[in-house]
């Protein structure tokens, strides 16, 4: 590890340059550059999602931890490790102050492995507009995290508003285990789906994409039933129940209770119980980095439940 | 009746593809196969979400065994040989699903039972009446229980009302007209269509990678052919000896149980032509093709090697040689070591070797596949710059370091102007995921899906041991070079490259 105070994005550069070759080599198979922005309260959760993930997808991981912004004169304190608490990765840590927070690509985009996808995570609140970001402007891929936001359902608003091919949030895939359980559920379906109700917290920006994924696949509008959702994992969507009857009045009940047993109810089946685990912050990063083209399907439930139908048609058009 | 799925979306590739509800019927679950290999996959499966909600595991063998006791073996072999962590969650799901039914192969009443457990299960367990068997038993007994599955109907389609598929794993006969029986007898009992043979290297990562390698990019495919390859080598070594497999192998010998299946799996992916589209049919008729077109030269003698191990050190330890193992039988001349120059008569290749060979007791487990191309035509250099100027090469390890590496000259720093081969790696480790499935992961979710693209079939089977045959038939009789355990074969087969103006490549 090397730790530098005080110094500049060369130092940066030729630091990383001399710890690689000391380390021999480690990462020649580079596949991406990982950009993750977080706030100083937020660093040590970040580091420890970042090295899980970073276990799964060997990167360039480039972390922006932005310090005291009203701070005067701009600083750069970075500090740089290969291979070692964070992973097989080669990381470099850049903590700024003052007014080079609002100018951290300058400090990133010399420090970018060429010609290798860049993929850019907010864990702090997103900028209104991502792909026009500094930051998400050279980015293939850009992460958010709506849940996190002070109004959840206005920022996944804003990602509707701001969409651009790339872009995907948090909250769509902490549903990826309910959305598996439920089109696994429905392949034994014997009618199309007539109403879906969904019992969960309506200012939960996961369950608002899941009925935008059920309206938008299953031509139905889902209602969405308020409750108070108790969770015992941070990234668990506030999901209770999604129900489903079809149109010869069989119905499809998925229900989880707080301890992560679920029972998938079917007309005419035997009960079935499984169990959806809350999964950590690294573990759903490392989802969203198993794919780095435009996620169509996140498009079309984004726009179909904020009313951005534009959205639903442009993801049928990529598809087709 | 059941309508399209409108959740199911090709594109929404976060959600994986799972199989139908079914049951996996293991015969001879306690095998070395089904508890290191086969009750792991499925656990790992389980771990992963990649089976249905409604499965059943249903293990069949001679035990005086209740559901329970099934149920505490397959957990002590998953929890001790899985690939992914333990989660007791992840088991306690699975927990409730094994099923056992204990008896011999001649047994019909233990068949009879067998299917109406099936039949249960489809109320008690929703399975609608699907079933892959799977047959992890000696080769010998497959006609017996084929011939179990066709008394009672378990094998049929229609009857169970449900898909019913067979998995079967190598040796496939022992040769052409024993391969033809098994064929005959397995497609009969259920439809060619529903057999799945295993090899389990098609499982593997970097073996499918080898149709991206060369049909995904522009760089390869201009020159892989014999206009640039000078030729190929594939090698799978072992460092492990017979184990406790005397029985099987001393009736088999190397290139029965390891060139006949895997090695040429291996050369017909490399060689083959591009596919039409990358499905199962047309991947296999290409397959076919090649493995048609390969020929043995007509001096076997200098062009075909087989060797023996001897008593020798491997990694540090004194080991026996194979006539010293357990229960093999005095002055056998099994082979465990084959070394084969095989060509292919086609545009493409003809004229480039392609050396396979295999062995136990080598210095390490190594697979891997090297294309070797020509030398330049012409070299600008002084000949005294370029002594150590080999082939370009580019290789494609199979196992372990799974990964590609390109091998081509540079300069080596400093005034004049020497050139030195270097090498340009591509590790899958640091590229993607830190761990690929398992082979047996991959194939057993295959089978339940029905998917048979990386399964070898009949005509496959049949073409590889026309080549083995004269093989086989030439060897009789003869006695294998003997070789010292740890080293890296008998020097005839490296005389037979010498001959050639090769070497070996070390792998």
């Amino acid at each position: 590890m090397i730790a530098l105070w005080d110094t500049t994005a060369t130092e940066v550069v030729k630091a990383l340059a001399s710890e690689r070759h000391s380390s021999g080599g480690l990462t020649s198979g580079l596949a991406l550059n990982l950009v993750v922005i977080v706030d100083e309260k937020g660093e040590r959760e970040a580091e420890a999602a970042l090295t899980h993930a970073a276990q799964q997808h060997p990167c360039r991981l480039l972390i922006v931890v932005r310090r005291d912004s009203d701070q005067t004169a701009p600083r750069l304190d970075a500090e740089i490790v290969v291979g070692g608490r964070l992973g097989p990765c080669e990381a470099v840590v850049m903590r700024v102050y003052g007014p080079l927070v609002e100018h951290a690509e300058s400090v990133v985009m010399p420090l970018l492995a060429p010609d290798v996808p860049v993929v850019t995570c907010w864990f702090v609140s997103p900028p209104v507009h991502t792909s026009a970001d500094p930051l998400g402007a050279f980015a293939d891929r850009r992460i958010t995290y709506s849940a996190r936001s002070a109004d959840p359902i206005a920022s996944l608003r804003g990602r509707a508003e701001d969409y651009s091919a790339g872009d995907t949030d948090i909250s769509w895939t902490r549903i990826t285990y309910w959305r598996s359980l439920i089109a696994s559920a429905f392949d034994t379906a014997s009618a199309p789906a007539a109403s879906v109700t969904i019992t969960a917290k309506q200012t939960d920006p996961s369950a608002v994409l899941m009925s935008g994924w059920l309206g938008g696949r299953l031509g139905v509008t889902p209602t969405i039933d308020d409750t108070d959702v108790v969770r015992d994992s941070e990234h668990l969507p506030a999901i209770k129940a999604v129900t489903i009857t079809l149109e010869n009045g069989h119905e499809i009940a998925i229900t989880r209770d707080e301890g992560g047993n679920t029972l998938l109810r079917r007309t005419g089946f035997p009960d079935r119980t499984q169990t959806i685990k809350g999964r950590t912050l690294g573990e759903l990063l490392a989802e969203e980095l198993r794919h780095l083209d435009p996620d169509q399907p996140y498009e079309a439930a984004l726009g179909q439940c904020t009313g951005h139908l534009e959205l639903c048609r442009d993801a049928e058009a990529a598809s087709a | 009746m059941t309508v399209p799925n409108p959740l199911r979306d090709p594109q929404d590739r976060r959600l994986p593809r799972i199989p139908e509800p079914c049951a996996l019927v293991i015969f001879g679950v306690t095998g070395d196969l089904a508890r290191k290999k086969l009750i792991p996959a499925v656990y790992d499966l389980a771990n992963r979400g990649l089976l249905p909600a409604a499965f059943v595991i249903l293990g069949f063998a001679r035990r005086d065994w209740g559901d329970g006791d099934f149920e505490d073996l397959a957990r002590e072999a998953a929890k001790k040989h899985a690939r992914t962590p333990w989660r007791e969650e992840v088991w306690t799901r699975l927990a409730g699903n094994f099923k056992f039914v204990g008896g011999s192969f001649d047994d019909n009443d233990a068949f009879d039972t067998l299917t109406s457990t099936l039949d249960d299960l489809r109320a008690s367990h929703a399975i609608q009446g699907n079933a892959a068997f799977y047959f992890s038993i000696p080769p010998g007994a497959f006609p017996l229980v084929l011939k179990q599955l066709e008394r009672t109907g378990a094998a049929d389609n229609t009857v169970s009302g449900g898909w019913r598929r067979v998995v079967v794993e190598k040796p496939f006969g022992n040769d052409l007209d024993s391969a033809r029986e098994l064929d005959d007898l397995v497609d009969d009992v259920f439809t060619g269509e529903d057999v799945y043979r295993i090899d389990h290297y098609l499982g593997k990562e970097t073996v499918q990678n080898i149709l991206a390698l060369r049909f995904a990019n522009a760089m390869f495919e201009p020159v892989w052919n014999s206009n640039y390859v000078d030729s190929v080598q594939i090698t799978m070594a072992e460092d492990v000896g017979i184990g406790s497999r005397a029985g099987f192998y001393d009736t088999a010998g190397a290139a029965r149980d390891v060139l006949q299946n895997h090695l040429l799996q291996l050369l017909a992916l490399t060689a083959m032509e591009e596919p039409v589209g990358y499905s199962p049919d047309e991947i296999r008729t290409e397959k076919l093709k090649v493995l048609r077109a390969i020929t043995l030269p007509g001096d076997l003698e200098n062009n075909a090697v087989r060797g023996q191990y001897a008593e020798g050190w491997v990694a540090g330890e004194k080991v026996d040689g194979y006539l010293s193992e357990e229960n093999i039988p005095a002055g056998s001349t099994t082979e465990t070591y084959a070394a084969v120059k095989l060509g292919i008569q086609n545009r493409r290749w003809a004229g480039v070797p392609f050396y396979v060979r295999t062995g136990k007791r080598l210095p390490r487990r190594v697979t891997e596949i090297a294309v070797m191309f020509k030398k330049a035509p012409h070299l600008p250099f002084h000949a005294y710059d370029t002594e150590t100027l080999g082939h370009n090469q580019l290789v494609i390890r199979v196992q372990p370091d799974e990964g590609v590496t390109v091998k081509f000259g540079s300069k080596v720093p400093g005034t004049g102007m020497e050139l030195r081969d270097i090498s340009m790696d591509f590790l899958y480790g640091e590229a993607f995921t830190e761990s690929s499935p398992e082979a047996y992961e991959r194939l057993i979710r295959d089978v339940l899906i029905g998917d048979k693209t990386l399964f070898p079939d009949a005509a496959e089977v049949e073409a590889s041991w026309a080549v083995i045959d004269p093989l086989e038939a030439f060897w009789a009789g003869r006695k294998p070079h003997p070789y010292a355990a740890g080293s890296w074969g008998p020097a005839a087969a490296d005389e037979m490259l010498s001959r050639d103006g090769r070497t070996w490549r070390r792998a």
